[in-house]
Parts: structure tokens; sequence; C-alpha cells
């Protein structure tokens, strides 16, 4: 004879087990799946928990900041760039990205990296979104759809508000302003980080060895007009003369045409400006 | 070792098979007291060290305290040594960086080493410490008669099973981190053979349910949104934001902390333990006064206990009784941490207590209250508290007093992201005291609907710890 202590532990075990599958059953049939997360960190598990579950590595994936992460790969439907990823990390750096595409047996064959924060070092949060990565957690959502952090319920109700509010500003479009062709005073460019540029060199190399062609990307981070000259040469400037990179600078690109870039938060790009930016870098070909 | 871990998922178990393994007491403990010194370390190994040093002459003390072959002066030697050995290692790991910092001017600091102005803190030494202090003030206050559970060893068997039991009140696992506090006299009488059979598993079941869910769900979700209270981060979010952070912030201190207490609980009970409760739906409060009946019970009722009523308590005029008050208050602060914020924001709450004791405000019944008075009672204590929890955050009084500045004079509007974070996990908190303030209706749905709804309720909580729990992390009340 169970005890009642037991018997009501037994239920309310059992009662947890119904909702799961329900819920299971719930995202599946509905296809419910979040594109946002509500904070960084979930933001984040939601990009690389969906690029490990691919079943094989995109040709394309650009690796970078939340700036990077507003370049959506539908937007890239229909160019040369078909079959893009997007590893645009909230608040973490290029170099996180880079790391995680090591946690997938195969490699894309061309990684466009932001150089928005290529100097920043290494953080906390980003060591812990890694840290995530190998933990089992990770290993059980490839296997459980349940605990993915894309079916995440105040995720799912996130991305269906903010897809309904950013819904609402899309029809916005690229405006021409023949003034943004006038570029700024001259960008100051201090000393890198030696630990930085350290980091770097090795994941470049270990890149190249491994038959992946790296391209640096300057994505618009605010500008509103052509950015000056630098002062010096920049680190990304070093990395490409060091590894004989392509640097594809997208603001130019932007601001040689007279168009004028639109942020929804004066760093972020909206809708309209993210998705002629992905076609503008879908317009790049390799030399 | 963290509760929210892979590695204790792994840990539990096997320690819960192990005990069960044998029905003979001294096995049982054995195994729990090995296998908490194994949590402790399992990051920092050396700290095990400081807490063997800490058991030992704690272990010690108790022994010759309960000793007829000690008296007099020398008995008091041995309390007096022992009070002295724990608060020296709280005063020297808590508080010698900070005197360092506060008293040697900075150009003399460069010459000393690194670790005399910034002493590494060993994890959970101001919860191990006060149930060392505990213990030896039962020892003194037993004497040779012992208390129930502890009682003065005769020959060379018992003087094993009475230092094994110690070194297990003083390691016990799910209390040895943060508490909660536990005091010598409700702890030992509960060591004995623990069966299968006996565990209230509802119970334990309910307490690790609401504790993970506190913990994972709620407070982990609000870390992010709440990291935004930092200097000068705040300075320009809207005042609606600001008001948000606020409350998030109050919100999760409280699940954060209160959902260690609860899984603390309900491990303890897997194992066939009780610990005492650490929170009382606080954020009821209608008073400052009630709320330390709410809040971190453990601690207040071992400040009274071991502090208070020493120092005199209520028994010597209203002069003394205030400053008794307030010099509890000022060191409960400070046990917090080693920064004089911490002794702002208990000082503070001394005032407050003072300040109601004066009035009348702090011996009203609460639940005489008419409910006008109650509610008005309730947030006007919500705020206080909340306002006071910003010196946690910022430790400089002055971007403290800037924030509640930028309360009133910011500009309006809202980020919907941090405001989506904070309504949506500062939800489950509301609702957890809405929870406990219609204990009465509940009772009175008759058992079934009651039945009912706890397992439902239950059900949905552990529902969302697996499948929204937030950012993983250390528990606040770590630092401590």
């Amino acid at each position: 004879m169970m005890r009642p202590t037991s018997r009501t532990a037994l239920r309310i075990l059992s009662a947890t087990a119904l909702l799961a599958l329900a819920w299971q059953a719930l995202t599946s049939v509905l296809g419910w799946k979040a594109q946002f997360g509500e904070s960084n960190y979930m933001a984040n598990r939601i990009r690389l928990e969906e690029y490990l579950l691919l079943p094989a590595a995109p040709r394309h994936v650009l690796v970078g900041s939340s700036l990077s992460g507003r370049l959506l790969p539908e937007f890239f439907a229909g160019t040369s760039l078909e079959g893009f990823s997007t590893l645009g990390l909230d608040g973490s750096i290029p170099l996180v990205g880079l790391e995680a595409l090591a946690h997938r047996a195969d490699l894309p064959s061309t990684v466009f990296i932001e150089t928005y924060l290529l100097e920043k070092p290494w953080s906390r949060n980003d060591q812990m979104l890694l840290d995530g990565l190998a933990s089992p957690g990770t290993a059980l959502a490839r296997k459980v759809t349940l605990v993915r952090a894309s079916r995440r319920p105040s995720s799912l109700l996130y991305s269906a508000m903010k897809a309904r509010r950013d819904g609402a500003g899309a029809g916005v479009l690229v405006t021409n302003d023949p003034s943004v062709r006038e570029p700024g005073p001259a960008v100051d460019v201090s000393p890198s980080d030696p630990q930085v540029v350290e980091r770097w060199r090795g994941m470049l190399k270990s890149l190249a060895d491994r038959g992946v062609r790296a391209v640096l990307v300057d994505l618009p981070s605010g500008e509103v007009r052509m950015p000056g000259g630098r002062t010096a040469p920049d680190l990304a400037d070093a990395m490409v003369r060091e590894f004989g990179l392509a640097r594809v600078d997208l603001r130019k690109s932007w601001f040689e045409r007279g168009w004028k870039p639109t942020y929804t938060d004066g760093r972020h790009l909206d809708g309209a400006s993210a998705k002629a930016t992905a076609r503008m870098l879908a317009e790049w070909k390799p030399q | 070792m963290l509760f929210n871990s892979w590695t204790f998922a792994v840990f539990l178990p096997l320690v819960f098979a192990l005990h069960y393994a044998s029905r003979r007491a001294a096995w049982q403990v054995g195994v729990l007291t090995l296998a908490s010194f194994v949590f402790y370390g399992w990051h920092t190994p050396w700290l095990v060290f400081l807490l063997i040093l800490s058991t030992a002459i704690n272990a010690q003390a108790a022994q010759w305290l309960m000793s007829s072959g000690v008296t007099g002066g020398r008995r008091r030697a041995v309390l007096v040594g022992a009070l002295a050995f724990n608060l020296g290692a709280l005063a020297f790991f808590k508080y010698f960086g900070l005197l360092v910092r506060t008293l040697v001017p900075e150009s003399w600091r460069g010459s000393m080493p690194g670790w005399f102005a910034e002493v590494p803190l060993p994890i959970g030494i101001s919860f191990y410490t006060f149930q060392g202090i505990s213990l030896v003030m039962e020892s003194w206050q037993a004497g040779t008669a012992g208390f129930p559970g502890l009682h003065p060893p005769r020959g060379p068997r018992e003087m094993m099973w009475f230092h094994g039991r110690i070194w297990f009140f003083k390691a016990f696992f799910p209390q040895l981190i943060a508490g909660p506090i536990v005091k010598a006299a409700d702890f030992f009488h509960q060591i004995g053979p623990k069966r299968l059979g006996q565990i209230d598993w509802a119970g334990a079941v309910r307490k690790l349910i609401l504790g993970f869910f506190l913990k994972m769900v709620v407070a982990d979700n609000l870390k992010e949104a709440t990291s935004v209270l930092s200097y000068p981060q705040f300075l320009d979010l809207p005042r609606t934001n600001l008001w948000l952070l606020l409350y998030g912030y109050s919100f999760q201190i409280f699940a954060d902390f209160a959902g260690y207490s609860f899984i603390a609980q309900g491990l303890a009970r897997l194992f066939g333990y009780e610990l005492p409760l650490n929170f009382d739906h606080p954020y009821l409060s209608t008073s400052i006064t009630e709320f330390w009946r709410r809040w971190h019970l453990s601690l207040s009722s071992w400040l009274r206990e071991y502090l208070y009523i020493p120092l005199g308590g209520n028994r010597h005029g209203e002069v003394r009784t205030y400053l008794n008050l307030f010099l509890v208050m000022f060191l409960g602060g400070l046990w917090h941490g080693a920064a004089w914020s911490y002794a702002v924001w208990g000082t503070g709450h001394g005032l407050m207590l003072a300040l109601e004791r004066l009035t009348g405000i702090g011996r009203a019944d609460p639940s005489k209250l008419p409910a006008w008075r109650r509610m008005l009672g309730i947030a006007v204590t919500f705020h206080l508290v909340s306002l006071l929890w910003l010196l946690f955050q910022l430790p400089d009084i002055r971007h403290a007093a800037a924030y509640v500045r930028c309360l009133f004079t910011n500009p309006g509007g809202l980020l919907p992201q941090y405001g989506f974070v904070i309504v949506l996990f500062g939800t489950p908190v509301a609702l957890h005291h809405l929870w406990g303030a219609t204990r009465a209706w509940r009772e009175r749905c008759g058992p079934l609907w009651a039945g009912r709804l706890d397992v439902a309720v239950h059900a949905v909580l552990f529902f969302l710890v697996l499948v929204n729990a937030g950012t993983p992390g250390d528990f606040i009340y770590f630092q401590f």
C-alpha cells in the first residue's frame, strides 16, 4: 500500500510528464520555434543550437555580434550566398561564433567575420556561452526538442511579440541622400591588445589549415555618412596583410550609393536596411 | 558544487543510494559527512582544510564545555577561545581586506602583498561559522547535562560518535554553503537511523520543485535584465524601466535566496532531516518588523538568540533596547559582506525598526489590521525594502543615491525587452506571495480541491524548470 505522501509526489511527477508530452506535441504540430530570445544568452543559445542542429554545415556563415544577427538567413534567399547562416551573437564577439563552428564535425567553406568587435577581449559571458555548448544540456537538446532554447515558452512569447512589433515598421524602404557620400573625420586607431591579436592569429591559422576561407566584413554600426579613413592600420588590416584575407567594407558600399541606413536603436540596422546590407554582401565575389 | 549543476545531478542520486544502503546511523552519518566534504571542495579543494580546522576546533570545544573535568575559569577560557577563533576566522576572511582598504593609505598598499587588501572569501564561511558558534553556545549553556541529541561522551566509542555527529552537523551539504543557519539544539536530536519508507516524498518534492523553480526559472531569467542596474548604465534608462528594475532586483534576490533555501530543505528531507523555514512570504510584510520575521528567518533567529538577547534585548529600558536593535542590525548588515554599503543597509533597517517600535507600528498584530491598512503597509514596506536592496547592487552610496534621483527625474518611456523579462518573471514571485496570502481560502475549498490545485501548480512549476530555465549561474548569497 502506497503512503499518501508518496502518492502525492507521484501525482506531481506524472502530471509534469503529461504536461511535457503535451507541450512537445503542441510545438511539433504547430511548428512553434522561437527566433529571438528575451535575453542575450537565450538569443545566442537559440542561434547556436539551430546552427548545430542543421543536417549539414551551411556553405557560408557570418560570425559576429548582434550587428550581424540582423542579417537573417532568409535575406540571402535567391542570391549567390543561398544557404547562408548567421551566428551573430548578442553582446558577444566574433571569436565565440568561430569557436562554436568547431562543435560540428563539418565546416562551412566561407566564414564572414564581422570586424566591429574584432579587438574586444574574451569576456566571462563569452566563456559561459561556450561552456554551455559543451554541457550535457546541449547534448540533450540535440536529441530532445522539448529542452531546446527555441521551444522555451517565454522565448516563443517574446518572439511572437517582437515579430509583431518589428512587422509594424517592415514597410520602410531604404532612402536616398547624396550628402552621405561625404566622408567624416578620420577614425582613431589604438594599439591592439597582444593577447587578442594572438588569439586571432591562432584562430585564422586554424581556419586556413582546415581549408575554410575567411573574409572580414565591415557592417554599418550607427554611421550616418561615409566613415573617414583610419589614423593607422587596424587589427583587421593587419590580419588582411598577414593571412591574405579579403575585406568587404559594406559601410562604404552603402554610402557610395548615396543610401542612408536606418537603425532601430542608433546602432542596429532595421529590417529594410539589414536586408539591403545582406544583398550587398551577396554581391561579393571571391577573387 | 552548485545545486543547479550537472555534476550535482549525478552526485545526489549516488549519495542517496549510498546513504540508504545501510540502516545503521553511523554509516548514514559517515556517508553524508564524507559526501558533504566532497561537495564543498569540488571546485576549490583547499577550502576543505579550513572547514576541517573550524569543525575540529568547535568539536573539541564542545567536548570540553560538556566535560565534568573542565570547570570554572578553564571552562570560560574554552568558551572565549572558541568564540574568538570563530569570530577571528570570520573577521580575517571577511573584513581584513576592508580594514586594510579603509585604514591603510593607498600609497602604502602598493608595497603590500596583493592578498592583504583582497583576502579570498571562502564560500559559506559565514554560515558554517555561525553554526559553530551555535554549537559552542549551546554546549556552554547545557554543560555536563548535554542537550537533546548531544551528550558528553563516555568512553572512546561514544567519543567517536560524539565527534562524528558534530562533523556531520557542521558539514551537512544541503545547508553548508548558504544556510538555512541551523542551531545545534534544532539538529542533533534528529540524528539517527533513517529508513527509505519514512521519507516525506511529497514534502521533499514540493520544496525541491519550488526551490529550483525560483532559482532556475525566476532568478536566472531575471539576472541578465537586472544586470543593467549598475553605474553608469542606469543613468540613461527611462524611469519606467528604473522602477521595473528596482522591483525586478527585489524579486530576483528573493527568488535566488529563497530558492536555495527551499532546495536545501527539500534535499535534507530526502535524507530524513528537517531544516528550519528561512522565508515566509516576506513581501507580504506590513512593516519592517514583520519583514524580519519573514525574511532569512534563520539569521534573524540566530541574531536574536546569540546577539540581541545576550546584549540585554529589551530588558534594560527603552534606550538600551533601541541601541541593541540598532547594533544587531548594523552587525547583521556587516555579516553580509565587507563593504560599508552593507553596514548602511543594516543601519537603514535598524533605524526603521527603531522608528516602528517608537511609533507602535512594529507592535501591531498584522492579522488584526483593516484590509486597507494592510495593503498600504505591504506597499510601503516593499518599496522601503526594495530601495535598500539597491545597496547590494550599487555598493557606492553616491551611485545608489543617483539611482533614486533618476527614478523621479529621468524621462518616461519603456525599453520593452527589459520590461518583458521583469514583468514575466516577476509575476511568479507575486503569485507565490498570493499563494501564501490565500492559504485560508484554499483550505476552505476542501481537501480534494486543495490537493488537486497543489498537484497542478507543482506540476506546472516543474514543467517550467525543465523547459524554461534561465542563464545558469551562482547563487547571490554565495558571496556572503
